[in-house]
């Protein structure tokens, strides 16, 4: 076997070398003396280093550190949870705390009024639940028409009611008595199943519809384009 | 601190979670040597290791509470040591790291006699590592430490430790004197 170079020996002498190659190192060193040296002047250097003195320190040395960081320690324990209290400015102790829970009341409230009405989740059923509930909102800013009540009038064609419950709302009311039985009917039923039929397949525009305010211009629209249909199914049926 | 010695440690580290200065007083002066001797390998000026040795015990006693009694204690202290002393360096962007050249030179101009210092000669070398390398030789072969907790210091795995160890080494055989 030829002399490895005194790397191997570094290595077998610091450990790196697995087990199998440190065997063939010592297999190799009993016949051969450059290594044997090798080694050896590697080991001397090892127990060079583990008797080198290292840095001492003095008796009063540590006894200087220990104090200081008694000291620290000490004014640590003392003062750390009154300094951090009395450090903090006036408006921080009360101020934060009242931001922070303003700010958990808002957002909690954001997050459950919109979730169940943009949740991935969220079913028809309880799509529905909240178009009714928004659409109670809408109604009852404007007139406090109740809308569920208004829909089964819808359904029932309970007419007067319906002129009763139109009369009573801030966009509609002027057309209350000017509208015919069944303009009225449609009119609300389109309403109410265009806002449905947002509500069920784009809850969110619905949602942010409401409270944007656009939502009473695109009803309005929406009215305006009704009474377009109703006028031509009107022609139509006075040329048949 | 051999009267000292007798303490059990685990429970001295449980009296100081409990708020125990006392114990934490103990601690410090038993291993303040250790600490500071690590340190020294690290920023080399006596002063700057005195600070940071007292900088990694107030750190420690800080986070004692995250200390778990599962890990040695001088193990967990020498790692925060470290890293304090990295830190530290790091700021000053200080590098002891000493040119090759230079170390040759200061080496082999000491005369024979000097040898009975040799400590000097391999203090010169081991200016020659780096901070991984110097502090994986010294722990190792000079304090004792095992492969393992060397690797917990430099926060490293076994094997890597053991290759720092390795180029410390060798680094070594070729800055100092090869009749050493």
């Amino acid at each position: 076997m030829y002399c490895p170079d005194q790397e191997y020996w570094m290595a077998y002498a610091s450990g790196v070398l697995a087990p199998e190659e440190s065997s063939v190192c010592l297999d190799h060193l009993d016949e051969c003396e450059l290594c044997r040296l090798e080694l050896q002047s590697v080991q001397a250097l090892i127990e060079s280093v583990s008797q080198h003195q290292i840095y001492q320190l003095s008796e009063e040395d540590i006894d200087q550190i220990s104090s200081n960081v008694m000291a620290t320690v000490h004014e640590d324990r003392r003062n750390f949870h009154p300094r951090h209290r009395a450090s903090m400015p006036i408006v921080l102790q009360w101020v934060l705390p009242v931001f922070v829970f303003v700010l958990g009341l808002w957002s909690g409230k954001v997050f459950f009024n919109t979730s169940d009405i943009t949740g991935g989740m969220a079913t028809q059923e309880s799509r529905l639940t909240a178009y009714w509930s928004n659409m109670e909102v809408l109604f009852l800013n404007w007139s406090n028409v109740n809308v569920k009540q208004l829909r089964d009038d819808v359904l029932d064609h309970n007419v007067a009611e319906m002129r009763k419950a139109y009369a009573s709302t801030k966009y509609f009311r002027e057309r209350a008595d000017k509208v015919s039985d069944r303009e009225l009917l449609l009119e609300i039923e389109y309403l109410l199943s265009g806002a449905l039929e947002e509500a069920l397949y784009s809850p969110r525009t619905a949602f942010e519809h409401f409270h944007r305010g656009v939502r009473e211009d695109a009803l309005l629209d929406r009215i305006r384009h009704l009474q377009l249909w109703d006028a031509e199914e009107k022609a139509y049926n006075v040329q048949i | 601190m051999k009267e000292d010695g007798a303490i059990n440690e685990a429970k001295c580290i449980q009296q100081v979670k409990q708020g125990s200065e006392r114990a934490f007083e103990h601690l410090v002066r038993r291993y303040t040597p250790m600490v500071f001797g690590l340190l020294m390998e690290l920023v080399a000026n006596p002063e700057d290791a005195k600070d940071l040795t007292q900088e990694a015990f107030i750190k420690a006693y800080r986070n004692m509470k995250w200390f778990r009694e599962t890990a040695r204690f001088s193990t967990w202290l020498y790692r925060i040591a470290y890293n304090t002393g990295i830190d530290f360096q790091r700021s000053k962007k200080a590098k002891r790291h000493v040119p090759l050249e230079a170390v040759n030179e200061a080496a082999f101009s000491l005369e024979p006699s000097v040898y009975s210092g040799r400590s000097e000669v391999i203090e010169k070398g081991l200016d020659a590592l780096s901070p991984s390398q110097r502090v994986a030789v010294v722990m190792h072969y000079n304090q004792g430490l095992k492969l393992k907790e060397v690797a917990e210091i430099l926060e490293c795995a076994e094997a890597t430790a053991r290759v720092h160890l390795f180029r410390g080494l060798k680094r070594l055989r070729e800055v100092l004197p090869q009749d050493l």
